[in-house]
């Protein structure tokens, strides 16, 4: 918008891109120094825009980049691109592999966001109540970087750097998120949440990343959303798991260690100390869930 | 929204009220705070510019002390409004200083209210950006008086 504000409607004057290629785009959020915006599937940011808190004077389209949709599942490794929506996660195989993104998928807000939202606006926008990030923070996934010199990868825990705050640069296009497949036979995956019925937005929720031996848990990861700046690792609730029985007994007695590496805050969704008792609740479903689906009987 | 929380820095009562009402401390304490000046005894004047990923701030605004018993406590109000978006931020904080020998307790009292755009982003988006902020000084201000003495 060439005068930097937007009318009482929300309407703005910004320039608008759609290139085809990361390079174009990454020349694009390079030349705009800072006043360009990324947009794919527009959930998180045209609602902004419309209120009149977004202020850009262009906006980047990058829906129609090819490199950036989809999902590609090698040997050891899994990529999703940045501009896939979770409807089409949902609906691909990986959501029966790694099954704790298709129980996000399924659950993040309504049918259009669904439709319409993507993996890499949920990252970039680093909000710590939307559900796909647990299930990729306790997935160990790194998030892609494309900037006109080049390309990084950071692990999402550290791109993740605040209440709505990211490491990424102005200049940067998140190109999408990775991690290391699991073991198909051993490990299972789940993501729990609750939300008020008004919002669809989560009050807390948990997901889990388990890997059994021999009936006894040998890795086990634990996210929980919404309940501190960033979604937060349980390490308590991992470390109490680690090495013992898979049996329901154990998975409950650790996940009463959940409050541990929290913060939640009281808002409209609830109190601090009721999303303490909600996240402890959410993280034992998540991994009884998980360790179910990794063949282990609890 | 209101917020509570307590700081100890390591200096003496009156060395840390001398601290808490100095405008060039305010400005390197503040999270994206600018140009803070002192406009008269008991007013300053200033920006704060921050950006999350949703949105940008800039608000332009003052701190008024409105009562104080030095070195023992102050209240000070803070209005801040963001013309881009046709917000105002209004806050009430109390800070009581306790001596504890060569160090102080700064015990913070802070109730922020907004109006306008920034009001509808709801307390579950402010909230936590507010009190990140509010920490955050206090903690700069520990930091501070840490690498000095």
């Amino acid at each position: 918008m060439t005068d930097g504000r937007a009318d009482a409607t929300g309407g703005t004057e910004a320039d608008y891109y759609r290139p085809e290629t990361v390079a174009a785009a990454c020349r694009r959020l390079h030349e705009a120094d800072g006043r360009a915006r990324v947009v794919a599937g527009g959930q998180t940011l045209m609602p902004l825009v419309r209120q009149g808190l977004v202020d850009a004077d262009a906006f980047v389209d990058v829906s129609a980049i090819p490199e950036l949709s989809g999902v590609a599942v090698a040997d050891d490794r899994t990529s999703i691109g940045a501009t896939t929506t979770y409807a089409e996660l949902a609906r691909h195989d990986l959501s029966d592999r790694a099954a704790a993104l298709g129980d996000a998928c399924s659950v993040v807000a309504d049918r259009q966001v669904r439709a319409l939202g993507t993996v890499g606006g949920a990252v970039a926008h680093g909000d710590p109540t939307f559900d796909l990030l647990a299930p990729l923070c306790a997935l160990a996934a790194s998030v892609e970087l494309a900037d006109p010199d080049g390309r990084r990868r950071v692990p999402l825990g550290e791109f993740l750097v605040g209440h709505l705050r990211t490491d990424r640069r102005e200049n940067e296009l998140v190109t999408g998120v990775t991690f290391d497949r699991l073991d198909p036979e051993r490990a299972g995956t789940a993501y729990e949440r609750h939300a008020a019925v008004e919002s669809g937005r989560a009050t807390a929720g948990a997901a889990a990343v388990v890997t059994l031996a021999d009936g006894a848990v040998e890795r086990v990861r634990v996210a929980c959303s919404a309940v501190a700046d960033t979604p937060v690792r349980a390490h308590a609730v991992e470390n109490d798991l680690v090495g013992g029985p898979a049996t329901d007994a154990a998975v409950a007695t650790a996940s009463e260690r959940a409050p541990e590496d929290i913060d939640p805050i009281d808002d409209e969704a609830g109190s601090a100390a009721y999303k303490r008792r909600l996240a402890a609740t959410l993280v034992e479903r998540s991994l009884l869930s998980a360790v179910r689906r990794a063949g282990g009987s609890p | 929204m209101e917020f509570e929380g307590t700081e100890t820095v390591p200096v003496e009562r009156s060395a840390a009220w001398d601290l808490v009402t100095d405008p060039a401390v305010l400005t390197a304490c503040v999270m994206g705070a600018e140009e803070i000046s002192r406009a008269s005894e008991d007013r300053y004047e200033g920006v704060i510019r921050q950006r999350i990923t949703g949105i940008d701030v800039a608000l332009d605004g003052e701190v008024r002390i409105e009562e104080r018993e030095r070195p023992e406590w102050l209240r000070f109000t803070g209005t801040g409004t963001d013309s881009r978006t046709g917000s105002r931020m209004d806050a009430d904080v109390t800070v009581t200083l306790t001596g504890e020998g060569a160090a102080t307790e700064l015990a913070y009292d802070v109730d922020v209210t907004f109006t306008g755009r920034l009001a509808t982003m709801g307390s579950r988006v402010l909230r936590r950006q507010v009190r990140a902020n509010v920490e955050t000084y206090f903690e700069n201000l520990v930091d501070r008086v840490g690498a000095r003495a």
